[in-house]
């Protein structure tokens, strides 16, 4: 979007609303823009100097010299809201929610058990699905550096890699067959609750929304 | 580097001028950088790059360095030579005298040696220098070039095969075993299994317990709907608080000036304890300072605004003065020689030490330091208090462990009956001990501001002031002497802990018992000795965190263990096993148990990981590597489960059921994400025999379910599970009748027909649990209901040149008897193994000299990331083994795989043992947790870690001190 000349007023867009900002403050970030004034509080403040990544959202630009959308997962708190001018920023409630829609990636975190005190899972979700949005299928080293920046204090990482490990087209031990029994009544690998089969569209090369209900 | 501004673009080259900061080499201040252009190296030019940080991913390095070599064309002699390190200094620092002084040279031993004289002597840091590591910066210095050296080595090896320049000059050859250390780490994709065991193929399938059910709040967490206290949205007239610290360890306030402050914009007040309408605390422990601070980081008075914004501003307005006062003691050695503790020593004895001393083959003596831990529970401490117009009524949200305590300490600090106060806690985002206590203190300062200012008070924590008020794990100083026979078998050990507690008591006297109680772990040793005190520092209190001091105290234990093996030549796991409970036999404090399931996990462990097998191959690797080694432990572990006082082990549940057949269940266990609230559902499922969809839980109250006792010590789900199961018998009894007429009626008809008939849908489950006691006169007891057993093993490998670790593989196996809930049970046992591992590796406390604590973020603190979680990691439940006591026979998980993440310390300690083994340097080292890349380093000494300079303590103030 070019800038109009002598504007005082800051446009991006929130999980595609557009929001007009009059004077914007400078010092106003990202995070708590979404939490204080849109109200939208499932990006989280937990560290407030990027390095857990509970605040993680999207943030879409047109890339001026490819003139192509770029997706950047970003933390919210480092994000000064006047840097935004034109851009759509992607919050985890604009991913999908119960209510609504569940994405594939909330889902499935979910269903593998990638959730225990829940506190930093909005931010696992977004740098997955902004993943997800550069790489339909991405490969198990994309994903593992695209959860780089994310702690996690709960659940030691494991069931959240095997959700995100679903969406891997090199995906070997964590894929979506039944899962395996043994003979002795032993059950191998932490089934996840069944999920249908979702597949990447072959056209739009994106991740399915599903109804949960 | 390409720079543009409005005046137009310019290029600068990212030369040693950049570098010194010269002004005409610089970015000005209009410029942005626009773009970096590197260019292709050429042939006969070299250059790579290493780092070097606390942890492999997500993390700043310690020191990086860059090096570019070009020789001229076919022969080894240097050309052009530039190096660069960062870490030494404020900026990037390039060595270009000794880069100059080696132009000419040939690339070989010799002038390795020269170089490696050269950077030590120009890449100088002083040992007072900021960020610390200062012997482990200056080794890297000389390691990386090292590094760099048989790089350039291997690569012209290649380049003189390819282009058949041979005869023209001859290179150094690089040993075989040498060419390991040229490799990094690569990030590895873990990989792993879980095994569990199904539940009975006769179990009606709508019952859910022992199944892998979903976290309740799964997918509320995953789409951002789960309100957490400051998702609440704000309240009318809501002011924000914040808190004023002591930037003094031991003073007297002179005076706090406030008046600028309250100047400002937005600022609606100060709270100060003048404002305490009640008790301030305890005489040791105030809520609000009076007079005079005992640690950094103590709380001395709140303010409250309009906003956040506007209340963190007025806090740097607020002017204290102090003086200073003696002794001031950070360090558990310091407190040692002052006398100065919180409690009186704790002690447990069998048998005659004295004697079995006498009758030994031999005796060693050692000490252990562990670090302390911060809890990082992801979301930090916060409380919002809403005073109600009527009869002194306050509601509080607040995220805790106890909110039964919270109340309490509000009612007694405001004067007001606890009746009036209600606590709610909807989720708490992680609380591993970190929320029993401090909440309340919280909780009580927010609700006088509520009080004074009339308006709802909102209190979050940023994570600077969380980390730095809040305390953590207790560092501990562990001193052993061992006496024991040369096949291995320990006939008297005697063990002194002492734990530093911070400035007031808190948990500590309890961690000290409780350290005690446990630290024999899975060892029958039958002169033993334990003994353990609380250490009164000026640091802020430390106080509870999951495993209560066992996995500081047992490390201890298992060091002995270790350094035993060694003197007998024989593995660490022949001694553990020589060593550990065979029968049914009693503690020391002379509590019966049997360890038949200890022995078997350790045998399904051995087996799981091939432990034999891999043992030998670890051996054979370390012989073909001489600057990687690996290493591999296996640990056993006995844990307790519960508080060893009787009152703690109790627990209320109310059972409503509505019109509709819907049930709403509440009892008095939090959910922190342990997943407590899909248990109780899943145990209230079962015994009304409907399926959990028709159940719900809403919050824990304190008005629904008062008097509780904290989550906390394993056991929420045990005294809950059995209250919310008595609940539901209850009710079941009632409704018994109703059924028998209507025996193919629906749920729904009979609770229809109980409500016409005039029968109560609402119960109260209430579990009279575990009669615990110990008599610490006598030493005996039988504080813990049962027992969780468990084994681990883990495999890593080291780098010796840089101190980087990676994790190979780690098998656990745990008894959860049968499991309540075998997804959320692994998650327990996971999550804990994962935070075990960063207390012993990574996790590092830094305090100044002055008792200021500098790691109070996530850049400073390092806790494991998803590239720490070992390349292969496995868990098993032990399948059937039974403990009658707990609810349908589980067993609490919460705590205990925290300890099992000291098999990859040990397994790190055996790699550095193998490395020190081939170096002909003495085998038993200073046993120092965490084991972080910079202690590997060091304990890998070497020709490098020999020829940098070293300090004479004395002559300066170091950056940090340590405190265990």
């Amino acid at each position: 979007m070019p800038c109009p000349s002598r504007s005082d007023e800051l446009v991006f867009f929130v999980n595609g609303r557009k929001v007009i900002e009059r004077n914007a403050d400078p010092e106003v970030t990202l995070l708590t823009y979404l939490r204080k004034k849109v109200r939208l509080t499932g990006t989280k403040y937990a560290c407030g100097r990027g390095g857990c990544g509970a605040c993680t959202v999207m943030v879409s630009k047109r890339d001026p010299a490819s003139e192509k959308i770029r997706h950047f997962s970003v933390t919210a708190c480092l994000i000064p809201i006047c840097s935004l001018y034109g851009a759509a920023v992607t919050t985890v409630e604009g991913v999908g929610s119960i209510k609504t829609r569940l994405h594939p990636v909330q889902e499935r975190i979910a269903k593998s058990h990638g959730t225990q005190c829940g506190f930093c899972t909005p931010g696992m979700v977004m740098s997955m699905y902004t993943l997800l949005r550069n790489h339909p299928q991405p490969s198990e080293e994309q994903l593992m550096a695209a959860l780089g920046g994310n702690l996690c204090r709960c659940t030691g990482y494991r069931p959240v890699l095997a959700s995100g490990k679903t969406f891997c087209l090199t995906s070997s031990k964590y894929d979506l067959d039944p899962i395996p029994r043994h003979k002795l009544l032993l059950q191998v690998h932490l089934p996840m609750a069944d999920h249908k089969n979702q597949q990447v569209h072959p056209k739009t090369k994106e991740w399915p929304m599903i109804a949960y209900f | 580097m390409s720079l543009s501004s409005t005046e137009g673009t310019r290029q600068i080259p990212l030369s040693k001028h950049f570098l010194a900061g010269l002004a005409s080499a610089d970015l000005k201040p209009e410029e942005i950088l626009e773009s970096v252009s590197i260019p292709h190296s050429r042939k006969w030019e070299f250059v790579s790059a290493f780092r070097q940080a606390q942890c492999q991913q997500n993390a700043l390095a310690d020191m990086n360095a860059a090096m570019r070599v070009l020789l001229k064309e076919g022969s080894d002699t240097i050309e052009d030579l530039s190096i660069a390190y960062g870490g030494v200094g404020a900026a990037t620092i390039s060595a270009q005298k000794s880069c100059q002084q080696l132009l000419g040279r040939r690339w070989d031993e010799l002038m390795l040696v020269e170089a490696c004289r050269l950077l030590l002597d120009e890449v100088s840091l002083p040992g007072w220098a900021p960020g610390g590591k200062v012997e482990f910066k200056r080794t890297l210095v000389v390691s990386f070039f090292f590094k760099f050296y048989l790089e350039v080595l291997q690569e012209l090896k290649k380049l003189v095969k390819l282009s058949s320049v041979s005869g023209s000059c001859r290179y150094p050859e690089i040993s075989d075993r040498f060419l390991s250390a040229l490799e990094d780490f690569p990030v590895a994709v873990p990989q792993g299994v879980q095994m569990y065991q199904s539940v009975d193929s006769h179990q009606p399938l709508q019952d859910p317990v022992g199944r892998p059910i979903m976290h309740l709040s799964g997918l509320k967490h995953a789409t951002g709907e789960a309100i957490f206290c400051d998702d609440i949205p704000m309240v009318d007239k809501e002011l924000f608080m914040a808190l004023v610290t002591s930037t003094r360890a031991h003073a007297k306030i002179i005076s706090v000036d406030f008046s600028e402050a309250l100047e400002l914009p937005g600022v609606v007040d100060v709270v100060t304890a003048e404002d305490i309408p009640g008790t301030n605390g305890a005489e040791d422990d105030k809520l609000l300072a009076v007079d005079k601070v005992l640690c950094v980081g103590q709380i001395i008075c709140a303010v409250v605004a309009g906003s956040d914004v506007q209340a963190k501003r007025a806090i740097e307005k607020i002017k204290i003065t102090y003086q200073d006062q003696e002794p001031v003691i950070f360090t558990i050695q310091d407190a040692i020689k002052h006398n100065s503790f919180l409690c009186p020593e704790k002690k447990l004895e069998q048998g005659n030490i004295e004697e079995a001393f006498e009758k030994v083959d031999q005796i060693v003596e050692g000490e252990v330091h562990v670090g302390g831990q911060e809890h990082f529970y992801m979301e930090t401490q916060r409380v919002l208090v809403i005073p109600k117009t009527e009869d002194k009524e306050l509601d509080i949200y607040v995220s805790t462990q106890d909110p039964a305590h919270v109340q309490k300490t509000v009612s007694s600090t405001l004067n007001i009956p606890i009746n009036r106060i209600t606590c709610h806690v909807k989720r708490v985002g992680g609380g591993f001990g970190g929320k029993v206590g401090r909440p309340a203190v919280f909780g009580a300062i927010a609700a006088v501001g509520a009080i004074k200012t009339g308006h709802p008070i909102r209190l979050v924590l940023d994570r600077e002031d969380d980390m730095l008020i809040t305390g953590g794990r207790h560092p501990l100083f562990g001193k052993y002497k061992v006496g024991f026979m040369n096949n291995g078998r320990i006939k008297a050990l005697d063990i002194e802990c002492f734990i530093n507690g911070g400035c007031t008591l808190d948990h500590s006297e309890q961690v000290t018992e409780f350290l005690i109680l446990k630290l024999e772990n899975a060892y029958k040793i039958r002169n033993l000795r334990l003994r353990g005190r609380a250490c009164l520092t000026n640091l802020p209190s430390n106080t509870a965190f999951r495993g209560f001091g066992f996995p500081q105290g047992t490390l201890v234990t298992e060091s002995c263990i270790t350094a035993v093996a060694a003197k007998c030549g024989l593995l660490p796991e022949k001694v553990r096993e020589k060593n550990m409970y065979r029968t049914v036999d009693k503690t020391i404090y002379k509590q019966a148990f049997s360890p038949e399931t200890l022995i078997r996990c350790w045998n399904e462990c051995l087996g799981k990981s091939s432990f034999h097998s891999r043992r030998m191959q670890v051996a054979e690797f370390n012989k073909q590597n001489y600057w990687k080694k690996r290493g591999i432990a296996m640990i056993p572990m006995k844990f307790s489960v519960g508080f060893a006082a009787t009152s703690y082990h109790q627990a209320a549940a109310l059972v409503h059921i509505y019109t509709d057949g819907s049930v709403l269940v509440t009892h008095g266990g939090n959910e922190l994400g342990q997943g407590i609230h899909t248990k109780m559902l899943q145990v209230a499922s079962r015994e009304l025999k409907i399926p959990m969809s028709y159940m719900h839980i809403c919050e824990t109250s304190t008005a629904t379910v008062p008097n509780t006792i904290a989550t906390a010590a394993s056991v929420g789900s045990d005294v809950n599970g059995r209250a919310v199961q008595i609940a539901c018998q209850i009710l079941l009894k009632r409704l018994e009748p109703i059924i028998k007429k209507n025996p193919e009626g629906t749920w729904e008809d009979w609770i229809e027909a109980a409500f016409e008939q005039r029968i109560s849908l609402s119960a109260t489950g209430y579990f009279r649990g575990y009669k615990a006691f110990v008599d610490w006169e006598k030493g005996e007891g039988d504080p813990f209901p049962y027992y969780v057993y468990g084994a681990a093993c883990s495999e890593v490998e080291i780098d010796c040149l840089t101190g980087a670790y990676k994790k190979v593989r780690t098998d656990i196996v745990m008894d959860a008897c049968c499991s309540l809930n075998p997804a959320i049970d692994i998650g327990q046992i996971e999550g804990a193994f994962i935070q075990g591992m960063g207390l012993y590796t990574t996790e590092e406390l830094k305090y100044s000299p002055e008792g200021v604590l500098y790691s109070r973020g996530p850049d400073e603190y390092k806790i494991p990331t998803i590239t720490d979680v070992p390349e292969e990691f496995n868990v098993s439940l032990l399948p059937s083994s039974q403990s009658p006591l707990t609810i349908y026979s589980s067993k609490g998980l919460g705590e205990s795989g925290m300890f099992l993440g000291s098999s990859v310390f040990f397994a790190i300690t055996d790699a550095v043992a193998a490395a020190r083994r081939e170096r002909d340097i003495a085998e038993d080292f200073t046993v120092k947790s965490p084991a972080t890349p910079e202690w590997v380093r060091m304990a890998c000494a070497d020709r490098f870690t020999e020829m940098i300079p070293r300090d004479d303590p004395k002559t300066f103030t170091p950056w940090s001190i340590p405190i265990a």
